[in-house]
């Protein structure tokens, strides 16, 4: 599913003054994509979910109490609760989803004010994704549970349940096909505000060079969550550490304490190597290289097509912190707030959260520029 | 921190290198207490030889703006801080010397005439007189 492939050009749309804002092609555009996204991605997931519901409830009385509520890997169910669970589960988990991924698209596509700094397209893949998503997930979430639902019907015992293989097999395979349906009976609309405010390169004769350094780094709120987790995952190693073993279950115990330390050690590898990113823009283009020397992530120059400041909001623009990659963008955001956001020559955009982003983006430009003659 | 060097030019290329690290300092995009980038990285960015970057960095840490140690790359001292208030008051006396119609240079050739002798190799006299009219 490659987005830039089916994105049409909502600039080559524009029609009004060449200034600020969406022209009326563009509300237009966006007025169709929303309305086939309502329907797609808000409306009929809530079907699925609520038809699911209704099944559940008419079944209610068939089912055994206590039911079924977990399945391990041994095949057969290995945990029981209220068959009411799966009412809650449907509300909460189906419902819920649904409308805060809604939430997500409707926030991420509301028309910018006149004058506004939003650079990113207010639809595009991205949402075009969230709702082909929406729909995969209801049809997931209602397979799987009215499949475990349906296995222990009119049973005494809910214990001699079968097993949910193939349960999971429709429930993902429906996820995967009604995710792919989803995506493709929606418009590739692109719908990118017409903000003139491209960065004035810097001046650069011939004989003169010239490379910006700069770093990615978290908000301070982002590295007390980040310290936070690490403290918990540490304490939770050294209580596995400490705890008194069993007679004979020294060897479980040695497992435990080796999962969490190397769960541990993974994930602080992780933030380590996706948290901070030493940034240089130089006449190759930019290059984004993690503190521990990897990964590291090229722009070439020669592919950059304009470049922007803008003010990045990482959650609702790129659906978290970190390095984010969505249909037709990648970001490296780790706070909110300037950075630079270049478009490729393909239309893909790539962000990046960094301080002084007047002067990188005015370099980035310049060396676009250069690379271009 | 933008560094940049005109290859034109007849000052040395290590010069203008430290040259463009004053100017980043003075501005504030790099203050006391943060590492320079390694000046490998320098050097790939402006396609120059690593050993004129460390030139360039060597040369800053005899004024005293840098301290450079092994392992620990090269971090701004607090002189960073001074030259940035000095760049304040450069800014504000070459805004002045502008509306009273005094040209650059001649303002230039003020500055490097008012230099009592005995404070002309303090690192911060040094800067302020280096400085080149260049944006």
């Amino acid at each position: 599913m490659n987005a830039s492939t089916s994105q049409r050009d909502g600039r080559g749309d524009s029609d009004g003054p060449g200034g600020i804002g969406l022209t009326s092609a563009q509300r237009d555009d966006l007025a169709r994509a929303k309305r086939t996204g309502l329907w797609v991605g808000l409306l009929a997931p809530l079907v699925v979910i609520t038809a699911a519901l209704v099944l559940v409830l008419v079944w209610m009385p068939r089912m055994p109490n206590p039911a079924a509520t977990h399945w391990g890997g041994s095949g057969g169910p290995d945990g029981f609760g209220s068959p009411w669970s799966y009412v809650w589960l449907l509300a909460l988990v189906g419902y819920g989803i649904v409308l805060m991924m809604w939430g997500i698209v409707e926030f991420s596509s509301r028309t910018p004010p006149p004058a506004s700094e939003r650079v990113l397209p207010v639809w595009s893949g991205v949402q075009r994704f969230l709702v082909a998503f929406s729909l995969g997930y209801a049809a997931f979430l209602s397979a799987v549970l009215l499949g475990s639902v349906i296995v222990q019907l009119d049973l005494k015992d809910p214990a001699q349940a079968t097993g949910l293989g193939a349960t999971m097999s429709i429930g993902f395979g429906a996820w995967v096909f009604l995710t792919a349906t989803g995506w493709f009976v929606q418009p590739g609309i692109e719908v990118r505000p017409n903000v003139e405010r491209a960065v004035e390169p810097i001046l650069l004769s011939t004989t003169e060079r010239a490379v910006w350094f700069g770093v990615v780094r978290p908000s301070s709120t982002f590295i007390w969550i980040i310290l936070v987790v690490v403290v918990i995952m540490m304490g939770a190693w050294l209580l596995v550490f400490f705890m008194p073993a069993d007679e004979g279950d020294g060897m479980a115990k040695n497992i435990a304490t080796i999962a969490t330390g190397g769960v541990t050690l993974l994930i602080v590898l992780l933030l380590a190597m996706t948290t901070w990113f030493r940034v240089r823009i130089d006449a190759r283009g930019l290059e984004a290289r993690s503190a521990l020397g990897w990964p590291v992530f090229r722009l070439p120059a020669a592919d950059v097509q304009r470049v922007e400041t803008a003010q990045i909001n990482p959650l609702g623009e790129f659906g978290g912190w970190g390095l984010r990659w969505m249909p037709g963008r990648f970001g490296i955001v780790m706070r909110s707030g300037e950075g630079i956001i270049a478009t490729r020559s393909d239309g893909r955009i790539f962000a990046i959260t960094v301080d002084d982003s007047e002067a990188a983006a005015a370099v980035l430009a310049a060396v676009a520029k250069g690379a271009q003659k | 921190m933008l560094l940049s060097v005109d290859t034109a030019s007849e000052r040395p290329i290590y010069e203008q290198i430290a040259d463009a690290v004053r100017r980043a300092v003075a501005r504030g995009e790099i203050l006391a207490g943060e590492k320079l980038p390694p000046a490998s990285e320098v050097a790939t960015g402006l396609d120059v030889n690593k050993h004129t970057v460390l030139r360039a960095y060597q040369t800053l840490r005899d004024e005293g703006l840098v301290d450079l140690r092994r392992g620990r790359g090269a971090v701004v001292t607090r002189i960073a801080t001074d030259v940035v208030e000095l760049h304040r008051d450069v800014e504000a006396l070459v805004a002045s010397a502008q509306s009273l119609g005094i040209s650059r240079q001649a303002l230039a050739s003020l500055v490097a005439g008012s230099v009592a002798p005995e404070v002309d190799l303090q690192p911060s006299a040094r800067l302020g007189a280096e400085k080149e009219p260049r944006e």
